[in-house]
């Protein structure tokens, strides 16, 4: 064996110089290496000797070869000789290493190849034992049966199986099957086997030797025999020893049953194989321990005895706790776990001893007081002397302690803020149902995180969204990192709905997540806010487009928005009017004053709110507008809010009753002055008439006297002539101004014509106007009131003499003229030569006020036509420019005036 | 008949005016051509001192204070006086004439009026007013002198007064010619006729037109 090894050195050797030769010269160092790997094979392979070998070997070569000998000894570099020497010693602490590790493989293989020769020997023992006991067991029975057969050769064997009995090397005992077996005898060697030697083994303790543990398990066995299913069975089985132990036994059972197999007798053999066991028990022993040793170096190892004294701890613990193995020997394990744990520590330790392999942690302390977290992992093992102890594999679990606690730490810090924030967090899988739900949702929902925890987010969606809501989920699913956004409804547990917003984000490809990730918000307020605004807005637009009014906002130079009415007002379209300047929509007249109050007024400044203006329609039409304006804010910036109504037509109806106002102040005027001139007439008569008949009564009383004061006569009758005169033109004056529209006659329109020529004759002739009058036979009467056509009469020439002054005009004539247009109507006309005017005067000059004189009022023509309406007629105007213009009048002759009553 | 006019009371001309100057000055122009005149404040003063014997007419004013001239006009018409009455009024109106004039009023004049038509309805009026005074007269004569006759007589003056011949009439009544032709020279002595032209006219008066004069 040993040239083989060195040889095997010196192999390692060449090999590696020739590696070194052929990895080529230049590499110097490299010698070394390769002969490293040579000295360390050899000394693994071989043992120290070899590697001692291999080093001297290299050296030499190193030296020889690689080193050069041709320069002198005293040329030898100093380096050279340190790498040399330091070869040498690096090699020779290889050798020595890899020779220890190998012979201690080696003594480890010995040992164990003792052990394996051992355990084979006992075994082999063993079984030639149970094979005599086997025989002797059926000899034995041959005799027993043949004893039962034949009294005298039983009792000729008694002897000998008596003492067969009592002096076999096993314990041996005998039962007679009853009721219950009863022990019969027990030889010698069962009596010592279980230290009863000096007798006191009562009968009636069978069941003591049995271990607690095993009893069940013996008394099947001892069913299964009397069931008659065998007739032996061999078992290896724990009994207790008198002094406590426990003896490990190998036990034949037989059953001695009659010739009609009736069971009769029970024999157990008992051989005692504690040692047997004893020794496969430290050879597993030794072998796990070695496993652990080589597999969980870094771990610590502990072995504590039956009663949790340390007996061993592995170097790891010693580094860990900072106890050397000395202090720790022989004290209880429990002295270095913390006081809180020890509970925890002993059960383990109790479980161990049990063989129920089950990790258990707890605090250690350390020498230094530090606690430390370990996870001990015990299995029993069997003292020498019989007892059970722990041997455990401890793991430092601190720092893993730490992290899970900083875990844990950070777990409660996410349930404390999932519980504390409105939003609800829900992690989802892939099919959508929930894996977690964050506690907020009793506040949204009502329900508790836990009952809807796995069941489909989906089920307490409103049915109408719940389509939606479930593609938009599916499309998310399907695209990992999308995020959608969904606003749907969901039921409370009451039975409400409540609007949800949620953001989910697909999270599922990301293994530290692996959900979807939704958030969920009640936004049901908001939505009620969105609805009552929505609600609120329809009022409102209901309310402007259906307004009467014309309703616009104005803003930056344009109209924002316009109302049907505005559009009706203008008649332009809300297109047309949204790309129109509001001020253009204003009659020239009124417009740069309304613009400077709407730039006023968004500038902010105080202007009165109201105006009348006028506008112009799309049609040119011009209408008035009773136009209102506040200043709002419109998308964030100021705008006005405008009103406009129409009122062109409540204007029109103002000036009408305006105009009828003034009419009446007219006629109130004139009854007013009627009234007073009746009065004065009869004042004035009354003097009138005195002066009349006094004079005449001189007169009279001259001529019947007959003397020579005939020269008072012609005096006296002027007196008479004067004052007549004067009541002539104080009862003219009243018929004038008598203005008693309830009195409606058959009048004439051809004497009023006739009677007004004759008022004006004098004026005109003044005037130099021709007056020309025509009037038609057998005119009809119509029912009037005479005084105040002939007042429209009057005027009408009156106009017409004004209308021609002479400076002007060269042919001044005045024509008037009655006729008969219809056969139900009679009319007058009255026609002048003056100017005239265009027909767009037409209407106007009928106008109140409307006066082309330097002097005059404006009514004359008003009061003419409302007096001639006010008959059922119509007066008109017609004019050529140029050419003179035509007033007149025409009244129908049943115009529904009534006829004339007298009281 | 002139030459059987009796002497009578002078005519007077009453006027009815609350203006002083009207009532004197009307008075002035009246008396300026030889009439009477009474003047009068109100209608209550006049209708106090009225005579309906007294022969003329009355000038009233119709606006007055206390009784209108209109009213005085219709009280008078209930007491049968038959004066003549000349209206005079400061303003006129078509209702208020009508009124009058149905009222038996001579005349409806609107103030200022002249002299000469005034003085012309004043004299129409007294005129008017006298000639009706003599009928009256001459009437009740009429009627007094038919009295005296017998019954006899009356039925011979029927005979006579409806043309019928003596002969006739003495048939009917049943009498001898001679006694109608005794009977009628009587008659008109008593009746104060000379020809049988005034006796029928006489008749006829007293009759109003009836020729029957049995029951006068």
């Amino acid at each position: 064996m040993r040239p083989w090894r060195y040889t095997v050195a010196i192999g390692a050797c060449s090999i590696a110089l020739l590696l070194k030769l052929a990895l080529g010269p230049e590499i110097a160092p490299g010698a070394f290496i390769t002969f490293y790997g040579a000295v360390v094979f050899s000394a693994w392979y071989g043992g120290l000797g070899a590697g001692l070998l291999a080093t001297a070997v290299s050296t030499g070569l190193a030296m020889a070869l690689f080193m050069s000998w041709t320069t002198a000894a005293g040329a030898l570099d100093e380096i050279t000789i340190f790498r040399v020497v330091l070869f040498v010693a690096i090699a020779t602490a290889l050798s020595a290493l890899m020779g220890k590790l190998e012979s201690s493989r080696r003594r480890i293989l010995v040992a164990e190849e003792r052990y394996r020769r051992l355990v084979h020997e006992l075994e082999h023992r063993i079984r030639e034992r149970t094979e005599q006991l086997s025989r002797a067991n059926r000899s034995l029975l041959d005799e027993v049966a043949a004893r039962q057969q034949t009294a005298d050769a039983l009792r000729d064997s008694e002897q000998r199986f008596a003492s067969a009995f009592r002096d076999a090397p096993i314990g041996m005992i005998l039962f007679r099957l009853g009721e219950s077996p009863v022990v019969m005898e027990t030889n010698r060697a069962f009596q010592e086997m279980l230290g009863y030697a000096d007798g006191g083994f009562d009968a009636s303790g069978m069941e003591k030797l049995i271990r607690p543990d095993d009893v069940r398990e013996a008394r099947a066995d001892m069913q299964r025999l009397l069931s008659g299913e065998t007739d032996g069975y061999q078992v290896e089985r724990r009994f207790v020893h008198r002094a406590g132990h426990l003896i490990w036994a190998q036990v034949s059972v037989s059953i001695v049953r009659t010739s009609d197999a009736l069971p009769l007798y029970l024999i157990a053999q008992l051989q005692d194989i504690t040692a047997r066991r004893r020794a496969e028990e430290a050879l597993r022993a030794s072998e796990a321990s070695y496993r652990h040793l080589v597999q969980n170096i870094s771990d610590g190892i502990f072995v504590v005895d039956h009663a949790g004294a340390v007996t061993y701890v592995s170097p790891a613990i010693e580094v860990v706790s900072g106890y050397h193995n000395d202090e720790l020997s022989g004290r209880s394990f429990l002295d270095f776990v913390h006081p809180d744990d020890r509970d925890v520590a002993w059960a383990a330790f109790e479980r161990a001893r049990a063989a129920h392999v089950q990790p258990a942690e707890f605090r250690c302390v350390t020498r230094a007081g530090k606690l430390r977290w370990v996870r001990s992992t015990g299995s029993p093992v069997l003292q020498s002397d019989g007892q059970v102890g722990m041997r455990a594999l401890l793991i430092d679990m601190t720092e893993v302690k730490e992290v899970e606690k900083a875990i844990a730490e950070r777990e409660a810090r996410f349930q404390a803020m999932m519980s504390t924030i409105s939003d609800i967090v829900v992690l989802l899988d892939a099919e959508g149902r929930t894996r977690y739900l964050g506690p907020s949702v009793s506040r949204l929902l009502g329900y508790r995180s836990e009952e809807l925890m796995n069941g489909f987010g989906f089920d307490l969606v409103h049915p109408e969204d719940h389509a939606a809501t479930r593609g938009v989920f599916d499309e998310l699913v399907r695209e990992p990192g999308k995020t959608v956004m969904a606003v749907y409804r969901m039921q409370h547990r009451d039975g409400s709905f409540r609007w949800l917003e949620s953001i989910a984000t697909n999270r599922l490809d990301d293994p530290a997540v692996g959900h979807v990730v939704l958030t969920a918000r009640d936004i049901t307020e908001r939505k009620q806010f969105e609805h009552d605004l929505r609600e609120s807005e329809l009022k409102f637009r209901t309310l402007a487009e259906t307004a009467a009014a014309a309703i616009f906002i104005y803003q930056q130079g344009l109209l924002r928005y316009v109302n049907p009415a505005g559009e009706e007002l203008t008649g332009y379209n809300q297109t047309e009017l949204l790309a129109t300047d509001l001020w253009n929509l204003i009659d020239r007249r009124f417009r740069d004053t309304a613009r400077r109050r709407g730039t006023a007024r968004l500038r902010g400044e105080e202007v009165p709110p109201r105006a009348v203006v006028r506008l112009v329609r799309k049609d040119g039409a011009k209408r008035w507008v009773d136009f209102t304006a506040a200043l709002i804010q419109y998308n964030q910036a100021p705008a006005i809010l405008g009103t406009a109504f129409d009122i062109t037509d409540r204007r029109r109806a103002e000036k009408d009753a305006r105009h009828r106002q003034a009419e009446l102040a007219h006629v109130l005027r004139v009854s007013t002055m009627g009234e007073m001139a009746s009065g004065l007439a009869h004042e004035l008569n009354q003097p009138l008439q005195a002066v009349v008949n006094f004079a005449r009564g001189c007169v009279y009383r001259l001529q019947a006297k007959g003397n020579g004061m005939s020269d008072l006569q012609e005096p006296l009758n002027q007196i008479a002539h004067e004052a007549l005169r004067a009541g002539e033109i104080i009862r003219r004056i009243r018929r004038f101004v008598r203005k008693d529209t309830s009195k409606r006659e058959a009048v004439n329109l051809n004497d009023l014509v006739v009677e007004a020529a004759r008022i004006l004759a004098a004026e005109a002739m003044q005037d130099g106007v021709v007056v020309e009058l025509v009037t038609v036979p057998d005119l009809p009467l119509v029912q009037a009131d005479a005084v105040q056509l002939e007042q429209v009469i009057l005027n009408l020439m009156k106009n017409g003499i004004e209308a021609m002054p002479a400076d002007k005009c060269s042919e001044r004539t005045l024509h008037i003229e009655t006729s008969m247009p219809r056969p139900d109507a009679v009319e007058v006309r009255i026609r002048d030569t003056g100017e005239g005017f265009g027909p767009e005067l037409a209407e106007q000059v009928f106008t109140p006020f409307y006066t082309t004189k330097p002097n005059g009022l404006g009514m004359g023509l008003s009061i003419s036509r409302s007096i001639v309406t006010a008959h059922g007629g119509t007066l008109w105007a017609s004019s050529t420019p140029g050419r003179g213009a035509t007033f007149g009048f025409t009244l129908g002759l049943n115009n529904g005036a009534g006829t004339k009553s007298r009281t | 008949m002139a030459q059987e006019r009796r002497a009578a009371p002078e005519p007077v001309v009453f006027v009815v005016d609350d203006d002083t100057a009207i009532r004197r000055s009307l008075g002035f122009l009246i008396e300026s051509i030889g009439l009477a005149v009474e003047s009068y404040e109100t209608a209550e003063h006049f209708l106090d001192a009225y005579d309906p014997e007294r022969p003329g007419c009355l000038i009233l004013d119709v606006r007055m204070p206390g009784m209108s001239g209109l009213n005085l006009q219709e009280e008078l018409a209930k007491r049968h006086a038959e004066l003549p009455i000349i209206i005079v009024t400061g303003y006129a109106e078509v209702p208020m004439a009508v009124r009058a004039l149905k009222s038996g009023a001579v005349d409806f004049i609107e103030k200022p009026f002249s002299d000469q038509l005034l003085l012309e309805r004043v004299g129409e009026a007294i005129e008017s007013d006298r000639q009706r005074r003599q009928a009256r007269r001459e009437l009740d004569e009429a009627v007094a002198l038919f009295a005296t006759l017998t019954i006899r007589e009356r039925e011979v003056l029927a005979g006579v007064v409806l043309g019928k011949p003596n002969k006739v009439i003495a048939t009917e009544l049943g009498v001898g010619t001679k006694t109608v032709e005794a009977h009628r020279a009587k008659l008109m002595k008593k009746l104060k006729v000379y020809s049988l032209a005034d006796l029928i006219r006489l008749a006829m008066m007293v009759t109003g037109g009836r020729v029957n004069p049995k029951r006068a």
